[in-house]
């Protein structure tokens, strides 16, 4: 019995102690994970809004500055991001799909009238890397930049393999070899992106 | 005790190695080593994880009672990995994303519960400590040689930056999966030859 208890208590102790170190090191670190994780979130929307002209990876004062004077944050049902260009606005949104193993999370750009994708970067996802986790690749994210959105409800910007996607108003882009699920995933994220959440961005900002 | 630090330190690099010997930690060696950065990145985790809970284990191995000892050596290698998850997302977050979840998985790693039982559960701190260091060594020297291999005929890369010349097509095995099944057994084949012919 004794032999027991002490066994009882040896384990309920450590894992109280651990717990406790964990937590000290989990309260002491999160300020420094929320502040990157903002930062990260930011530097993607310039990315979106290509507002860093020229530098591919602007500095972390030239994401807070571009942010705070170009960026405009508009809160309801979702979140949008405001920003104008030459007269017209264009909006970004966070959008959430099933991907292969997980959710991906991605954050698309459009125009005012939601007729072209401006851009699209992938804020989480857990895609198998060297294939699907290729879609965080420059080649893969800029080809959707200025791409036509198609009026087929189910293939708003179709992933497609083996065809000439080399224009911008066929709203086809390539897909990505060795990557046939994610490659579904994103074209579903992007029907997702028009039919369901864009509505909900207009309601926002109107 | 007979064994001297360096004795442990090169069998867990050589003649003992976990991966090419032990055959332990092959579900990472498969997953993460198709670049040489990530690679590297879960190797001196793994490193770091292996040394430190053997460390831990062997500081409180007259303590812990018989029957939860298995529970105790997951709590503690658990702390660890949870540790290293932490400090990677605030100080390198770009690696943080890129390992993605694998690096909670260095939890099922069973080179760190193998040394643990195998070595830190009869042995000092020191020595365990030193134990624990090698048999990561050990772990991701095999594994940076995979990933060399797969990088460089998958990507055309070495770390990320371009070495074949413009022309050359990836092999996109390389990237997947299988490619690591045949140069791991690839590997494990040409160094235990000697082994096994000097038995």
């Amino acid at each position: 019995m004794n032999e027991k208890l002490y066994s009882v208590l040896f384990a309920f102790i450590l894992t109280t102690v651990f717990v406790l170190c964990l937590a000290g090191i989990n309260a002491l670190a999160s300020g420094t994970i929320e502040r990157n994780e903002r930062l990260e979130f930011q530097r993607s929307l310039i990315y979106v809004f290509e507002l860093s002209d020229g530098a591919d990876f602007p500095s972390n004062e030239e994401v807070q500055e571009l942010y705070s004077s170009r960026i405009k944050e508009v809160e309801g049902e979702q979140t949008v991001y405001v920003v104008e260009k030459d007269g017209t606005r264009e909006f970004a949104f966070t959008v959430q799909s099933a991907g292969l193993w997980g959710t991906i999370t991605a954050l698309v750009a459009v125009d005012e009238s939601g007729s072209r994708i401006t851009g699209i970067d992938f804020v989480s996802h857990s895609e198998t890397p060297g294939l699907g986790g290729r879609i965080d690749e420059e080649s893969f994210k800029e080809q959707f930049r200025g791409e036509l959105v198609s009026s087929d409800s189910s293939a708003r910007v179709a992933v497609v393999s083996g065809q000439d996607t080399a224009s911008r108003d066929d709203s086809k882009v390539d897909a990505i070899t060795g990557a046939t699920r994610t490659s579904e995933s994103i074209q579903a994220l992007l029907n997702k992106a028009v039919n369901t959440v864009f509505p909900l961005v207009l309601e926002v900002v109107d | 005790m007979a064994e001297s630090k360096k004795t442990i330190f090169l069998a867990n690099i050589w003649k003992n190695n976990p991966v090419i010997v032990q055959i332990l930690g092959i579900c990472s060696a498969l997953a993460v080593t198709n670049n040489l950065t990530n690679t590297l990145i879960m190797g001196i985790g793994l490193i770091f994880t292996t040394a430190f809970s053997s460390l831990t284990i062997s500081a409180l191995r007259r303590h812990i009672p018989k029957n939860v000892r298995m529970m105790v050596q997951v709590l503690i290698i658990a702390t660890y990995v949870i540790i290293l998850d932490i400090v990677l997302k605030a100080y390198l977050p770009s690696i943080s994303k890129a390992l993605g979840p694998y690096v909670g998985l260095i939890i099922t790693n069973c080179i760190i519960m193998g040394r643990a039982e195998a070595f830190a559960q009869s042995h000092g701190p020191v020595l365990s400590f030193i134990d624990g260091i090698s048999a990561g060594i050990g772990y991701s020297l095999i594994l940076l040689a995979v990933a060399f291999i797969r990088e460089l005929l998958g990507f055309g890369t070495l770390f990320g930056l371009r070495v074949m010349p413009e022309g050359f097509t990836p092999w996109v095995i390389m990237i997947m999966a299988p490619s690591a099944f045949f140069i791991l057994g690839a590997i494990i084949w040409i160094a235990r030859t000697p082994i096994v012919k000097k038995k």
